[in-house]
């Protein structure tokens, strides 16, 4: 109980890293947070398939195929795969964790429409109605991610699972909530061994302390710097500042279902009144993200040139002529207090005002804003943070069910037939249509992507970055 | 002390559950759908009543069975963990706080005279200064600058605990320097200290003859109130020096509603504070 008292720093082959956030459980099939996926997806729990350096690899499968005209997929299991306690990973394994991630994912569940894996001697194979040609890519790049887990450890009553028992290079020597994950090396890996053995992982809230504790080498990485830290980090000779892809989005979600914002002139009004780049500063400073109004990020097959958004660019004359009739009448903007939200809401509420229509602003912690934000009577603009998503099927605000209440069959049309495309380059055309509808229709201000800053000691090399994070298994120390 | 634990912990309870949201919007991820939502709350017990799940609650407790928090980890062991560090934290910032307090208390006696201007002077700067500028400012000074000490966990076993809890100390020291050199300054204000002086004892020696006894029961109690104000008060220091103790915890269970975490947290932390309580008033 208190040998933290004399304790010394451990792995001088390791890394000590600082997270700006807690993965919320090691459930990370459920849950989307980003850093869930850089301390455990990859390094200690794998999915069938690998996204690396844009191609779509086998992992735990050995190989995949696809039947039947692309309706089919089959996955040949690799063999010889242990898990962390020793047990050798199976097809029922592989068959429970795919069905479950099925079950979590909205946008695997619009391409399989209803089909599960089954098992066949050493495959699992899914067979559907429609072409299956997205789900390769989805299960490799998936931010719900498609990992493997023991049959075993999978709860039949919709619980999370909270093993720490997976396949990948890295096991978990330790975990103390709210303090650190530990992670050393899996001698008994299936594939090639990193070469540092050992990565710490400490959760430090507060950017400062992160700074500060790279700065005195208590850390060797750390996670998010904030934007006033980049030029004082930049400017340090045994220190590396890093920029992220862009693996999010900031948007204003309209109220879609009833108050002003249902009507189709406000939208197009507000889309033309603000100054985005006003708004994306308020919360990220100099630094750190892209005015950009394109619904996917900017390195992705899916990325569509903003140009063509009729509404993408401040222009106050023409806000005029749908908003004018708006003048005097009152917005409620509803946020969050998490990372900065509430600052784009209050610049947001200063534009407003300034142009002559009444705001009023909610400011909610995560939890409440969410259930809030299920009131269709409660708000009329939602400022919120979107995860990037490697399929537009994933963009949730598009459906009808989710807050704001997206109401448009030709959008709704074009997403079915995304779902059920034989190939990427068909699915990529459909999207670009999308899009442009979504640019019209405008269920949402897409005001820019974030990208994030991280930092790292100079000694460290092989760091590597992608829409899913920082990820060490290619890092080394050098001399 | 039994009914004051059990409020206590019903209070926070309560309100964690009426707050609104849930567990959910942590575990599971922004868009998940209604299903999801509502098997997450069914298996994890959210969908039953608060009353039942506050008796549940409160019978587990008193078994011993703390049961798990949101994320599936056992609540005994986390709290096993931190409990020591908060523990730590608190008794060493009581000490800082009186080895601050009590030497400046002696050497401002003299009212009006340069030592007691410059004491007042401190104890008012720390008592309005923010905790953690203060604690930026030592990382700053001893960690960046000199080396001497780490800047935030716990690295260094019991050295990481020098900068948070003197930290935590010079902020207490403030209040502990106004209430004791009040009541020595009494005693030599009273007629056994006027003897004292008349009968040529010093300053010094006559608040040493006559003042600290009588002092001493109040800066028992200032103490105790001290320590519960620490064990209370520890979530800013925890944040800023990255520490895994109790206070950052409370607040990391309030925000993501784990009711069972917070209830279990608020329910050791009181009873500390009680049982400090009751040694205050025994001494």
């Amino acid at each position: 109980m208190t040998s933290f008292l004399f304790s010394c720093r451990e792995g001088e082959t390791g890394l000590s890293i600082a997270m700006a956030q807690e993965p919320p459980s090691f459930d990370v099939m459920v849950n989307t947070s980003i850093s869930g996926r850089e301390i455990l997806v990859g390094n200690v729990f794998e999915k069938l398939l690998a996204y690396d350096e844009g191609e779509i690899v086998p992992l735990l499968a050995e190989s995949y195929s696809s039947e039947d005209d692309g309706c089919s997929l089959r996955f040949r299991i690799r063999k010889g795969v242990l898990f962390h306690d020793g047990s050798p990973m199976t097809v029922s394994d592989a068959v429970a964790s795919m069905n479950r991630w099925l079950s979590y994912s909205d946008a695997a569940e619009k391409i399989v429409k209803g089909s599960r894996f089954t098992v066949d001697g050493d495959d699992i194979v899914i067979t559907s109605t429609s072409t299956l040609s997205l789900l390769p890519a989805l299960i490799a790049t998936s931010s719900e991610s498609a990992v493997i887990f023991r049959a075993s450890d999978i709860p039949s009553d919709g619980g999370i699972i909270t093993s720490e028992i997976g396949t990948g290079p890295y096991k978990v020597l330790d975990y103390s909530l709210g303090e650190k994950i530990s992670l050393g090396l899996f001698d008994e890996y299936h594939g090639e061994k990193p070469s540092i053995s050992r990565l710490d992982y400490y959760f430090v809230s507060d950017p400062v302390t992160r700074r500060l504790g790279l700065e005195s080498g208590t850390y060797d990485f750390i996670d998010t710097v904030s934007s006033d830290d980049i030029p004082v980090l930049s400017g340090r000779e045994e220190v590396n500042v890093i920029s992220g892809t862009e693996n999010g989005s900031i948007a204003l979600l309209f109220n879609k279902k009833t108050g002003i914002s249902s009507s189709h002139d406000f939208r197009k009004g507000v889309s033309l009144l603000i100054n985005r780049d006003e708004l994306m500063k308020a919360c990220y400073g100099e630094y750190g993200y892209n005015i950009d109004s394109s619904y996917m990020e900017k390195d992705g097959i899916w990325y569509v040139d903003p140009s063509s958004d009729p509404y993408g660019e401040e222009n106050r004359e023409k806000a005029d002529t749908y908003l004018s009739e708006y003048k005097g009448q009152k917005v409620r903007i509803l946020t969050s207090n998490l990372t900065g939200l509430d600052r784009i809401a209050v610049a947001l509420f200063s534009q407003l005002r300034a142009y002559g229509i009444e705001a009023e602003i909610t400011v909610l912690d995560w939890a409440a804003f969410l259930e809030r934000r299920k009131d269709s009577d409660a708000w009329d603009i939602a400022v919120t943070a979107l995860t990037a998503v490697s399929l537009p099927l994933d963009k949730a605000f598009l459906s009808s069910d989710y807050p704001g209440w997206t109401d448009s069959e030709e959008i709704s049309a074009l997403l079915e037939e995304i779902a059920s495309s034989e190939s990427f380059r068909a699915a990529s055309e459909l999207w670009g249509k999308a899009q442009t509808l979504c640019w019209d229709y405008i269920p949402a201000i897409v005001l820019g992507h974030y990208s994030t800053t991280h930092a790292v000691s100079s000694s460290i090399e092989g760091v590597k970055l992608s829409a899913d994070g920082f990820d060490f298994r290619s890092a080394y120390i050098s001399e | 002390m039994i009914i004051t634990l059990i409020a206590v912990s019903f209070a926070v309870f309560v309100f964690s559950s009426f707050a609104e949201g849930d567990s959910s919007a942590y575990i599971l991820s922004e868009d998940a759908g209604e299903d999801e939502i509502v098997a997450y709350r069914d298996s994890s017990g959210l969908s039953e009543n608060t009353a039942r799940r506050y008796l549940s609650f409160l019978s587990s407790f008193s078994r011993g069975d703390w049961g798990e928090n949101i994320s599936g980890q056992s609540i005994k062991e986390t709290i096993g963990r931190r409990f020591p560090v908060s523990a730590v934290l608190a008794s060493m910032s009581v000490m800082f706080s009186l080895l601050i307090a009590i030497p400046l208390s002696f050497a401002s006696l003299k009212r009006g005279s340069l030592s007691d201007r410059i004491v007042t002077g401190f104890a008012s700067l720390c008592a309005s200064f923010p905790v953690f500028v203060l604690s930026l400012l030592l990382i700053i000074i001893f960690s960046l600058k000199l080396g001497v000490f780490p800047s935030s966990g716990l690295s260094r076993g019991f050295v990481s605990f020098i900068l948070p809890s003197f930290s935590l100390g010079i902020v207490y020291s403030s209040l502990l320097i106004r209430m004791f050199r009040r009541k020595i300054r009494e005693a030599l204000d009273s007629p056994s200290g006027f003897y004292s002086r008349a009968a040529g004892l010093g300053y010094m020696e006559t608040a040493f003859a006559v003042a600290v006894k009588p002092a001493l029961p109040l800066l028992v109690t200032v103490i105790g109130e001290s320590c519960a104000a620490i064990i209370g008060g520890t979530a800013v220091i925890e944040t800023v020096f990255a520490l895994p103790g109790l206070g950052s915890l409370l607040v990391k269970a309030a925000l993501e509603r784990d009711a069972l975490l917070s209830g279990t947290i608020v329910l050791i932390s009181a009873f500390a504070v009680g049982i400090i309580s009751i040694c205050c008033d025994i001494v």
